[in-house]
């Protein structure tokens, strides 16, 4: 694919554009389209986000993501990137939005730029600063992590982590792979992963075969754009074919290994959703994929002040939003996963409604154009939010099965070396902490460079548990700026 | 522990860097996870306790792969993500190392609530 | 209805440590908190013990010797106190006594840290004047632009996530009564003493009959007094705090600056934590201040701390900057502490402001023995809110 992509030393914009994925790129179009000037900043080297996460420029892949359900994405892709009239900050992430005060002045927002490569001094041109008119924050989601003895382990990876081995570095990343979770992108990580060569042990789904082939029928709603029921299908006709075991009502008890993964304890999850730890079996392999769920990048909306809300299933704390993806803060627009995850066609819908709100706020368009050009998208997201409502529910293996994997050995916090039990032994001796930034200060919970989002989960989960009460009682901790690490050299602009 | 895909592809211009003293051919456009990875390196770093550490999200969210990098001409290392740097020419790289360690240790009633604060 | 000694409205750092020293003296307490212990200042400062004059007390220093140099005497007897808090709290406060130095960069910033000097010196607060060879000698992580610092060699850090909870759990050992999630909502005069009405864990609302109130409410200390008729001229300030992630062992001191905001120091954890009295923006509601989230953070406070704590200790530089946060709290307009009882409602006493982390423990020491005997063992009386007594002589 030809790639253009000018690195522009942009200072102002009209749209800033948080995320270069499918609602990213989808709003860019349109909005350009009305005569926005639009200026889209993302960490990787090339747009594309998680879901169409393209090879390096440097290299030449033939027939990349050649599936059908990538189709429509890989179009959007090549529309957009070939698009002169965006600008593009790529490998920077946006470390901090705030408002210039009250007024619909020129530019009322500042992002400040975080530049990736912490270290890394060729980009010298690249600006730290870039204001903007409107904000669309379409910052995505990661692999939900989930605690259980030994996920910590050289070897275990969010399955997302190791597709994008795959899918942009063209590296199958172990000799004998084990999937274990609830979500169908670890059926396609795996179908991936054979079709490049490589051996997979087995995909466990904690699912009874009935709820999960509900779900199996229509993967490419959680996925992705295509309506191809026959996907599903394919990719199970070519495991079977490979030899990979696709089992129900399993799952992962434990990763076992010195220094690296050796082998994976797997337990059956009974009717009544309880794991039976006497019926454990070990499978060898070198590289799990845990496949769970997606946890909502709602950090920087949050940090801008963005109003959110709880729902586990959906990604944890996601955006609020009107009809217009407009949040609770003016001028600052969410589409995508962040506002709940649901798949790449309907980030990409949101981002086209999203588009066309703003182009109306910056008096592109007449509030009477708005509403036309919006209906056709709004009438495609009304029809596929509901279904996709729908898959996330039963690609949930519910609540009560990560309680069961979160035993006292587990590593709860990675960053500061917290594991269940240690948290357990705090919170009983201070019964009076109730909520998880409280939490937080007591344990250190979430202190270190990931900034808890790979122990929130799970916090949060064990104190509703604790304190029965509903998890948006317990509360997400507070987010703040920097949304990532960032280089106090670079943001100071001394980097001597 | 990784085996690169040469099935239709064609990688970047090939790149010399250090990997723990040794020598290791790469290509423009890998991320240094994707070079480790193929390089069979497992423990990418170490927690102060001593605990493997190694990529998890490849997507620059979890930290889990940072090992330490001195910049092409550079004697200065850094931690930095490997699964969001691209592997350069000249570049010399650490894994294995220890994170930071605290100053002491803690034995206050089993209690460790960091001086690091922030809600 | 229960009868108590003292109701204590405020579970903040001298709240909980007042409620502490009352119960050792065998009084009846009860504290009110309205949220969580810990929950506002007293955890959300960075912990620094300055026991040297800051560089905000300093900037009329010729006017205010006379204040400074009874401010600086109560840093000697707080110094004494910090040296025994976890022996007598039993309890890894993470407290360290380090030193500390002020650094100066110019020939007037050196001239100020001298005249500073002489007002510690004459009230026997032990401070050494070092060159700028002195200077890098003790501390090689200090740049070249140091030209001086001021060391004082007691000067260091708390962990604040810490000792208010210590407190608070050692005052309950002691029958302290310590109850969360109760906002007081009136306090009244009873015939010899004050009946205070809380709201309840049920949600409804519950009267105790106390002898003596000690409204240690930190930002919330006006509205506290209001409840009583009363005003305490004591008016919210908006802060930010930088923390990077872990880093080796490198600077074992409490850094300040004479001339420029800046308070630096690396935590136990590996963690350096940067402030120094950088602004944030207190939030609005209905065209007033509003607690009910914490403050805005300002992007050039932000810019502006880090640039100078990147002057003095380079190595910041190299690190990568973590979490910031915002917290508020309360000063006088003469930035003192308000510290005793009001004259016009005897039995109503104030302790809250002025530098109220490394003093705390003080603090609440000093009106907890002016609560019990009426009497303090280290004079308390230019603190006294009586410097307000104007505002209260037309209410009550």
């Amino acid at each position: 694919m030809a790639m253009v992509i000018t690195v522009a030393i942009a200072v102002a914009t009209e749209l800033a554009i948080v995320g270069a994925g499918p609602a990213g790129m989808a709003a860019a179009e349109v909005a350009a389209g009305h005569g926005v000037e639009v200026t889209l900043v993302d960490e990787q080297a090339v747009p594309g986000g998680q879901f169409l996460r393209q090879p390096p420029p440097q290299f030449g892949v033939s027939d990349w993501l050649g599936d059908p359900v990538y189709r429509e994405g890989r179009r959007l892709l090549e529309r957009v990137s070939a698009d002169r009239r965006l600008e593009w900050i790529m490998r920077s992430s946006v470390a901090g939005i705030f408002s210039n005060g009250d007024d619909d002045g020129d530019e009322p927002f500042t992002l400040v730029l975080n530049p990736v490569g912490e270290g890394d001094s060729g980009e010298g041109g690249a600006p730290r600063q870039l204001s903007a008119r409107r904000v669309l924050i379409a910052s995505g989601c990661f692999d939900l992590p989930v605690a259980f003895p030994g996920w910590t382990l050289p070897g275990v990876m969010a399955a997302g982590g190791i597709q994008a081995f795959v899918k942009s570095q063209q590296l199958v990343p172990g000799k004998r792979f084990l999937f274990a979770g609830s979500h169908p992108l670890q059926l396609v990580v795996a179908d991936q992963i054979v079709q490049a060569g490589g051996s997979v042990a087995g995909v466990l789904f904690a699912q009874s075969s009935s709820r999960a082939l509900a779900l199996l029928k229509h993967p490419s709603v959680l996925l992705g754009n295509a309506d191809k029921l026959s996907q599903t299908a394919g990719i199970l006709w070519r495991l079977r074919r490979a030899g990979v075991p696709v089992r129900f009502r399993q799952t992962v008890l434990s990763a076992n290994g010195t220094d690296s993964l050796e082998s994976v304890t797997t337990v059956p999850v009974g009717p009544d959703g309880a794991i039976d730890s006497d019926a454990a079996e070990e499978i060898e392999c070198d590289r799990l994929g845990v496949c769970f769920a997606f946890s909502t990048s709602s950090e920087l909306a949050r940090q801008a002040g963005v109003d959110c809300r709880w729902d586990a299933s959906r990604g944890g704390w996601i955006a609020k939003h009107d009809d217009n993806m407009a949040s609770s803060v003016p001028g600052v627009f969410v589409a995508g996963e962040t506002t709940g995850v649901a798949g790449s066609d309907i980030a990409a819908l949101e981002g086209q409604v999203a588009a066309i709100g703003c182009a109306a706020e910056l008096g592109k368009i007449d509030a009477r154009q708005a509403v036309e050009l919006a209906r056709l998208p709004r009438r495609q997201l009304s029809r596929r939010a509901r279904f996709a409502r729908l898959l996330s529910e039963l690609a949930w293996p519910g609540a009560s099965l990560f309680d069961q994997l979160m035993s006292d050995s587990a590593t709860l916090c990675k960053c500061e070396g917290l594991t269940v039990g240690m948290l357990r032994t705090q919170l009983g001796r201070h019964p009076d902490i109730r909520t998880a930034s409280a939490a937080k200060l007591l344990s250190r919970a979430g202190m270190g460079l990931c900034q808890g989002r790979y122990c929130h989960f799970a916090l949060t989960r064990l104190m509703a548990r604790q304190l029965g009460v509903p998890e948006e009682r317990v509360g997400g901790f507070t987010s703040r700026f920097p949304a990532k690490p960032v280089s106090i050299g670079r943001l100071i602009g001394d980097d001597s | 522990m990784g085996r690169l895909i040469s099935d239709k592809i064609r990688r970047g211009r090939a790149v010399s860097l250090s990997v723990n003293g040794s020598t290791v051919t790469a290509y423009e456009g890998e991320t240094l996870a994707a070079v480790l990875l193929a390089e069979e390196v497992v423990v990418f770093n170490r927690t102060a306790s001593g605990e493997p550490r190694a990529p998890y999200c490849n997507m620059g969210t979890c930290f889990e792969c940072q090992v330490k990098v001195a910049e092409p001409g550079s004697a200065a290392f850094r931690w930095m993500r490997a699964c969001v740097t691209p592997a350069a020419d000249g570049m010399t790289i650490r894994t294995g190392e220890r994170l930071s360690a605290p100053e002491r240790d803690h034995h206050g009633n089993g209690n460790n609530g960091g001086n690091s604060g922030g809600d | 209805m229960k009868d108590i000694d003292v109701a204590i409205v405020g579970g903040g750092l001298i709240g909980c440590a007042s409620a502490y020293y009352l119960a050792k003296a065998g009084a009846r307490v009860v504290l009110l908190e309205r949220g969580q212990i810990n929950q506002g200042a007293s955890g959300q400062n960075a912990g620094s013990l300055h026991f040297q004059l800051e560089h905000r007390l300093i900037q009329n220093i010729e006017q205010d010797a006379r204040e400074l140099a009874f401010y600086v005497g109560l840093a000697k007897i707080a110094i004494e106190q910090w040296r025994g808090i976890d022996d007598e709290l039993g309890f890894d406060t993470q407290l360290s006594m380090g030193g500390g130095l002020m650094v100066a960069e110019t020939p007037e910033q050196i001239e100020l840290l001298e005249r500073k000097s002489r007002i510690e010196q004459s009230q026997g607060l032990a401070v050494e004047l070092l060159d700028r060879e002195e200077a890098r000698r003790k501390a090689p992580y200090v740049s070249e632009c140091v030209r001086a610092a001021l060391y004082c060699a007691s000067e260091g850090h708390c962990n604040p996530r810490l000792l208010t909870p210590a407190y608070a759990c050692k005052a309950a050992e002691l029958g302290a009564s310590i109850v969360t999630g109760a906002p007081v909502n009136a306090i009244r005069r009873d015939r010899d003493g004050w009946r205070v009405t809380f709201r309840n864990d049920a949600r409804s609302d519950e009267t105790i009959r106390s002898s003596a109130i000690l409204n240690a409410s930190g930002t919330n200390a006006p509205a506290v007094a209001a409840m009583a008729n009363l005003h305490l001229p004591l008016f919210p300030v908006a802060l930010t705090m930088n923390v990077t992630e872990k880093a080796a062992p490198r600077v074992p001191h409490l850094v300040q600056h004479v001339g420029r905001k800046l308070s630096l120091k690396q935590a136990d954890d590996g963690n350096l934590l940067i402030g120094g009295g950088w602004a944030a923006v207190l939030r609005q509601r209905a065209g007033r201040w509003s607690d009910s989230r914490s403050p805005d953070l300002k992007l050039a406070s932000v810019l502006g701390n880090l640039r100078v704590a990147a002057d003095i200790v380079p190595l910041v530089k190299s690190l990568r900057l973590l979490r910031t946060w915002t917290g508020t709290t309360a000063i006088t307009a003469d930035q003192l502490p308000v510290l005793g009882e009001i004259a016009e409602a005897p039995g109503y006493f104030a302790a809250a402001g002025g530098s109220g982390f490394t003093y705390g423990p003080t603090y609440a020491r000093l009106i907890s023995e002016q609560m019990l005997t009426g009497k303090t063992s280290y004079p308390i009386e230019p603190f006294s809110p009586v410097r307000f007594g104007v505002l209260n002589a037309f209410v009550g």
